[in-house]
């Protein structure tokens, strides 16, 4: 073994030297004109990506596999790379090769899903969080970086449900990639939520983490802060071994409370399908519903809100007061978003500056867009939102550098020249000006040879491909004079050469060359000058975010008839004529819009009965996803509406069952009530479509009831409940329980097809026990003996055992529950 | 008894008068759009979705979230003459509505098939009924909003003869959209949305000031230079907005007026308006904007054309003068505020010697705008193309090196000497392409070299064909670098603008309104003479005489006016006599 390594070629030894180094990745180095993998990398990349499997003389006889693709196209393999999940270091030549002489060559970046920078690699209007987790004694720390924008941001949590919290924080930041300095008997959950979404996990490198006492944090304990300080640690080791760079690489951590926001555990936001749809349509989120922004800047920002709705009310009406004054201010919002229109990505281009990654044109699109500062200013002078536009930070002078050094359309690299105005600096236009001067002793030469000659069609011509060289058509190609030497055949001339003309050739190309290195020179100058302003970019693309997202929502209210909800510190919900956002706009102007009322001291647990396709499930939803929209600012699909700030929003909603997880869904359904039951608070708003239905009848009534009569039972603790049910037996809960209230979705009988519901799409009070089930069985399609048959059983059924003999109503369960702790409102106080 | 051709006389059938009825309403799609919408907006609509497939031909769908048909009228509402807007007969001659004669739905059942679906506030479920020709059908529960939705498809399904006369969808969809956003401004408090194929084409929130309207349809920047007018006298009442003279358009298209809200195309208004901004614009140009003319429904009988296009007034002369003087007294407030901040008097005042800057256009470049503008405030009349007159024509002097003054005796003439040679150059140009001449090319004593930057240069050797078929000679010279050897021959080389003339080009390209005529007005402007050249006397006489040989000798190449003329008549006004 030994032996054969040792005869292997140095190119070989580089490559495995370096391989040892980076085992987790997929190692790519420069080789000349290519990126090449050998031995095992080889083969994975030639799986990865439909290449060409070859192999290679190492030395001793032996081969090795090889694979390797063109430097040029790199981009596009790095993204299917990427897009499988691969991690790739990708190593450069790090100094001129030399014939017969070994090139230095380094890794200069681990391209890993969390640590993506190259735009063509990112989603544009999502954020790509990478996220720490650091269990340090009684505490938990999580911190997430997106590396595209250079935002950070770090959250503890301790005590009890601390495992649990920090979950449903992971599941809303859905990071790409997550470091887990968690002891190993409690990894378990955390590899599981972050496998469902598919986020690369890995574990911190040794010596990541430094001992180091350092001062706690403010609003955090010192086991919380000792926490995050370690999942800090963890997130600059990982980006520094990215070849990123450290805490440098990254904005100022922003500590906060996962408290300070709405708290939409995982399962509610999978089913409310927020920023993500279940089914096929893709469109189909409450995002896509409300986004209508210029930017992605503000995409990413919008979404962001949706997941982490305000609690705070006076936050909450600032934002509300941004939106309304774009809404009753048509002109300015139109002309705002024209401008919006016009704005770079200044986030990530911020970000690439500070990691020192920018191209030229990244530099001209900055230009471009710092050049519309000034007009979004104007557009957005309004006293609301006089705080946000103050945000955008002025840069008349680094616009003043950029104008007088930077070219009008500077090419892609470098290394094309051009990239600095000539008339910048006087060396630059020196280098044109013996180019120029060349080139006019070039023609100057043409008129001169052609007087030598005689020969009146002699010109000089320039391609790309041969340079400058003399033509002469054939039929004077022979009375060439004798120190012409031969250049080219064409098919119907000769192009020559001559001493002269080749020594102004070359004159044109030292100076070209000359160019070039003082281009490097002021580029990076100019570099410096920007890269000096990062900070300041990235505040200002943050005012423009925030600007694109008050737009986007005075565009969606105006254009979809969304009303300004009135935010009450009381625990209500009053809905006038509401609307499902999404449904809606699938539907156009033929949804059917319903009330919905909900009060501190009267109704607040509302039951809601009635046949299938009626309308239920779209109810339910719709008072979650307006609430939501309400809490972040937005105006909400409504005729009126007044929104109580609802601190947890939670779900028991069928539809998303976890079949890959492999549990059954009926043990889900009984997991996620039992930590809805743990969880709320009175502040919080519970949906529940169905509960019971996967198992049998009088288990699932029963336990239905119990979960009913136990929320009940907490009294003035008790959420906002909606609750929709197919056992019509829970309907009798009104009668014990003065905050139930009965609701039904409504349906007539087509009066020509006998018996046939037609559904109304209504909710309205009382209650239904007609479920239709038959009917719509029939409608389905189902052979009309079985349909006679089924309704011969149900009259049958019907007749011989209600229900409720089977189940009697118990009305002292929920007393048992005195011993309910009360929970922490510290928020609200 | 028998009729022509022998076919005797007979009744004809329900059908038939029921087509032949609807044929007078229902022209084109835009007519459904037109007869359901304006259902919509009596029937107190806040929003109006109008939902077009393939051009409206295929199908076209209103909903509105107005008060909504009982089920048990939903039948009667598809029955002609059947209407909830008359209840008297006398009511006709009130009509406050824009419906009434019940003939609307009627007329589109006759020729789509119908389907109406409404709910009223405090029905528990809507109501549907379907109809096709006279046969309609039962009425069965459907869920719905408050409100109607009414869809027809398949227009003239039994009347082939009538689709042939209709135009392509994507014709047909833009009279929709052009008739329904013109009725829009009438109505800033209802929001309106058009998709077409599915897809919203453009949508209006609800404006919470009118002139948000504005700003929706003619963009921000345009609607907040447009004019307030208002007036009130007799019973009539004229408001709107309307574009200053310094906006034009080169049709009377977006001239939209209204009577109580009813869109129609007035001749008689559309003189006052015509009237008001007489000398205010150039000849072929017009403004545009929005004139509403509430009357009291007595004043007007609106059921005089069977689309409704026209009304008839009872006191035709009062509109019609309240209308102009509305309009008259919005563009005089309009001069008196930018005589104040302009401080244009000095022709009036000092009289003409050569140290008065007239007109300071020091700046070619200059928007033309205040240009149009003074000649609105001078009321001076629009010149006609009198040839004759250059002949007798005396250059008086040149102003600043900028503008040339003559007189042929009667009026008095200022020209823009650049605008004057571009024309000039542009006219010749023009005609030789249009001939199919090549042009004859000057090779230059010494070639120019120039390098451009990398978008420059790879945008302009993508013009070189069309550069070289214009007299260019441009080949490649090194890297990014070209050599100029040859120039067109047929203007003055020697002011060739060559930096500026690539910008213009490469400019337009960019913009993608690079073609012929851009090349041809880029290349007669680069090789005109510049504002501030000192002309001798013989050369002034011979660009006016060319000039006046041109085809348009009033604009340069860009649209920008070239020649400024003031009648006795004007001066006569002017000073007041």
């Amino acid at each position: 073994m030994t032996n054969r390594e040792k005869q292997r070629s140095p190119l070989f030894e580089q490559y495995f030297g370096v391989k040892a180094r980076y085992p987790e990745a997929v190692l790519l180095m420069r080789v000349g004109d290519f990126y090449e993998a050998y031995g095992e990398d080889a083969e994975t990349i030639s799986r990865a990506l439909q290449i060409a499997l070859t192999s290679k003389e190492s030395g001793g006889g032996e081969r090795v596999s090889m694979a390797g693709v063109p430097y040029h196209a790199l981009d596009g393999y790095l993204a299917k790379l990427v897009a499988q999940r691969f991690v790739v270091a990708l190593a450069e030549q790090m100094e001129a090769p030399v014939p017969n002489k070994l090139t230095r060559r380094e890794v200069v970046r681990v391209v890993t899903p969390g640590t993506l920078l190259e735009e063509s690699l990112l989603p544009s209007a999502a954020n790509n969080f990478l996220a720490c987790v650091a269990v340090l004694g009684e505490a938990l720390a999580i911190a997430h970086a997106d590396v595209s924008t250079g935002e950070l941001a770090v959250t503890a949590f301790a005590g009890d449900s601390m495992q649990e919290d920090a979950l449903a924080e992971l599941a809303r930041l859905a990071p790409a990639e997550a470091v887990l300095d968690v002891p190993f008997d409690q990894r378990e959950p955390f590899e599981q939520i972050l496998g469902q979404q598919d986020a690369r996990v890995t574990r911190p490198g040794l010596g990541a983490v430094d001992g180091r006492q350092r001062e706690p944090l403010a609003g955090f304990s010192l086991e919380e802060s000792a926490a995050m300080h370690r999942a800090l640690d963890a997130l600059y080791a990982f980006t520094a071994r990215s070849c990123l760079g450290g805490a440098e690489a990254l904005r100022e951590p922003r500590t906060y409370r996962a408290q300070t926001f709405m708290v939409i555990d995982p399962a509610s936001r999978r089913n409310l399908e927020l920023t993500k749809a279940i089914g096929s349509n893709s469109k189909a989120t409450l995002l896509a519903a409300v986004d209508r922004c210029r930017t992605a800047m503000g995409s990413r920002l919008l979404a962001r809100w949706l997941l982490t709705p305000l609690v705070e009310r006076e936050r909450i009406l600032a934002r509300q007061a941004a939106v309304a004054a774009l809404v009753e201010q048509y002109p300015r919002r139109a002309a705002l978003q024209e401008q919006l229109e016009g704005c770079y990505d200044l986030e990530r281009l911020a970000q690439r500056l500070r990691v020192h990654r920018a191209a030229p044109r990244d530099l001209a699109a900055l230009r471009r867009t710092l050049a519309l500062l000034e007009p979004v200013r104007a557009c957005a002078d309004l006293p609301a939102l006089a705080e946000t536009v103050g945000g955008i930070e002025r840069f008349d002078d680094l616009r003043a550098d950029l104008e007088r050094t930077l070219a009008e359309e500077p090419p892609p690299n470098l290394a094309d020249g051009g990239v600095i105005r000539p008339d910048s600096s006087a060396e630059l236009a020196e280098c044109m000006a013996l180019r120029t001067g060349a080139r006019e002793r070039i023609a100057a030469l043409e008129e001169r040879e052609r007087a030598r000659t005689g020969i009146k069609s002699l010109r000089i011509k320039y391609t790309n491909a041969f340079g400058y060289a003399i033509e002469i058509g054939t039929a004077h190609a022979a009375s060439a004079p004798a120190d012409y030497v031969r250049k080219q055949t064409l098919t119907n001339g000769q192009r020559f050469t001559t001493p002269e003309l080749k020594e102004l050739e070359f004159a044109i190309a030292s100076a070209h060359s000359r160019q070039l290195r003082l281009e490097e020179v002021l580029y990076a100058q100019l570099m410096e000058r920007v890269t000096a302003d990062a900070e300041r970019v990235l505040t200002t693309a943050q005012a423009l975010a925030h600007l694109d997202v008050y737009a986007s929502l005075a565009q969606t209210a105006g254009e979809r008839g969304y009303v300004r909800p009135r935010i009450v510190d009381e625990s209500r919900l009053a809905i006038v004529d509401g609307r499902h956002p999404v449904v809606e706009g699938l539907l156009g102007d033929r949804f059917v819009p319903n009330d919905l009322r909900i009060d501190e001291s009267g109704h607040r647990f509302l039951i809601l009965t009635g046949p299938n396709m009626g309308g239920k499930s779209t109810f339910l939803r719709q008072a979650a996803l307006l609430t939501i929209l309400a809490q972040i600012g937005s105006y909400v699909p409504a005729r009126e509406a007044e929104i109580g700030v609802v601190d947890r929003i939670f779900t028991r909603i069928g539809a998303g069952d976890d079949l890959a997880s492999g549990q059954s869904t009926f043990y889900l359904e009984m997991a996620e009530a039992a930590h809805i039951l743990r969880r709320c608070t009175p502040r919080s708003l519970v949906v529940v479509d169905e509960i019971g239905r996967g198992t049998g009848t009088v288990d699932g009534l029963a336990i239905a009831q119990a979960i009913c009569e136990y929320l009940l039972g907490m009294e003035s603790e008790t959420p906002i409940v909606l609750f929709a049910t197919h056992f019509h037996e829970l309907v009798e809960l009104a009668d014990e329980w003065p905050r139930v209230a009965n609701y039904h979705v409504t349906a007539v009988e087509h009066p020509q097809r006998g018996g046939e519901p037609v559904f109304s799409h209504r909710v309205l009070p009382g209650s239904t026990n007609r479920s239709f089930g038959i009917e719509v069985a029939r409608m389905a399609g189902l052979p009309s003996s079985v349909v006679e048959r089924a309704r011969s059983l149900a009259d049958e059924l019907l007749g011989r055992t209600p229900l409720e003999q089977a189940v009697p109503l118990r009305k002292n369960l929920a007393r048992e529950r005195a011993d309910v702790p009360r929970r922490q409102l510290d928020f609200f106080q | 008894m028998s009729g022509v051709g022998g076919i005797s006389i007979h009744v004809l059938d329900a059908r038939t008068i029921g087509q032949i009825a609807a044929g007078e309403i229902i022209e084109r799609p835009v007519s459904v759009v037109k007869e359901l919408v304006e259902n919509s907006l009596d029937a107190g609509a806040r929003r109006i979705r109008v939902e077009v497939e393939g051009g409206g031909i295929e199908s076209i769908a209103v909903a509105d979230d107005g008060a909504g048909i009982l089920p048990e009228e939903l039948p009667l509402a598809l029955r002609r003459h059947a209407t909830s807007k008359l209840a008297e007969p006398d009511d006709l001659f009130r009509i406050a509505s824009l419906g009434f004669r019940g003939e609307g739905l009627a007329s589109i059942a006759a020729v789509c098939r119908t389907v109406l679906l409404s709910r009223r506030a405090g029905s528990e479920i809507g109501a549907r009924v379907s109809a096709e020709g006279e046969s309609i059908g039962a009425v069965e529960p459907f869920a719905a909003p408050v409100g109607t939705r009414v869809e027809a498809r398949d227009l003239f399904h039994a009347l082939p003869v009538r689709r042939e006369y209709l135009r392509s969808p994507g014709a047909e969809f833009t009279r929709i959209s052009g008739w329904l956003s013109a009725l829009a401004l009438a109505y800033p408090e209802v929001a309106f949305t058009l998709t077409h194929g599915g897809r919203t084409v453009w949508s209006l929130p609800p404006a919470a000031q009118p002139e948000h309207r504005l700003a929706q349809l003619f963009g921000p920047a345009a609607a907040a230079r447009m004019l307030s007018i208002e007036a009130e006298g007799a019973g009539l009442r004229v408001r709107g907005y309307v574009s200053p003279p310094s906006d034009d358009r080169a049709n009377r298209a977006a001239q939209y007026l209204f009577v109580n809200r009813r869109l129609l195309r007035s001749t008689q208004l559309a003189a006052a308006w015509t009237q008001a901004y007489k000398g205010a614009l150039m000849t072929g140009r017009y403004p545009y904007g929005a004139v509403l003319l509430d009357v009291d429904p007595g004043e007007v009988d609106v059921n005089v054309h069977p689309t409704k296009a026209d009304v008839r007034f009872r006191r035709p002369a009062l509109a019609f003068d309240l209308t102009k003087r509305a309009l008259s007294s919005a563009l005089e407030r309009h001069a008196a505020r930018q005589l104040g901040q302009t401080v244009l008097s000095p022709l009036p005042q000092r009289g003409l010697t050569p140290d008065v800057a007239i007109i300071d256009r020091s700046d070619p470049a200059a928007p033309p705008a205040d240009l149009a503008l003074r000649l609105a405030e001078m009321r001076a009349a629009a010149v006609a193309d009198d040839r004759d007159g250059a002949r007798t024509l005396r250059v008086v002097l040149q102003l600043a090196n900028t503008f040339i003054v003559a007189s042929d005796g009667r009026d008095l003439l200022v020209i823009d000497q650049h605008a004057a040679h571009e024309r000039v150059n542009y006219e010749r140009i023009a005609a030789r392409a249009s001939r199919g001449d090549d042009p004859v090319r000057e090779p230059l004593l010494l070639p120019q070299i120039f390098e451009l930057d990398h978008g420059e240069a790879a945008a302009l050797s993508e013009l070189l064909p069309q550069l070289e078929s214009a007299g260019f000679s441009i080949e490649p010279f090194g890297e990014r670098a070209f050599r100029l050897t040859a120039t067109p021959l047929d203007f003055r080389v020697r002011a060739f603008d060559l930096r500026g003339f690539l910008d213009d080009v490469l400019g337009e390209r960019a913009e993608g309104t690079f073609g012929p005529q851009s090349l041809w007005a880029s290349l007669a402007c680069k090789s005109a003479v510049r504002a501030g050249e000192a002309l001798q006397v013989p050369e002034m006489e011979e660009l006016l005489h060319r000039l006046f040989a041109c085809g348009d000798p009033m604009h340069c190449a860009h649209g920008r006016p070239a020649l400024l003329r003031w009648s006795e008549r004007d001066l006569t006004h002017l000073f007041k006599r």
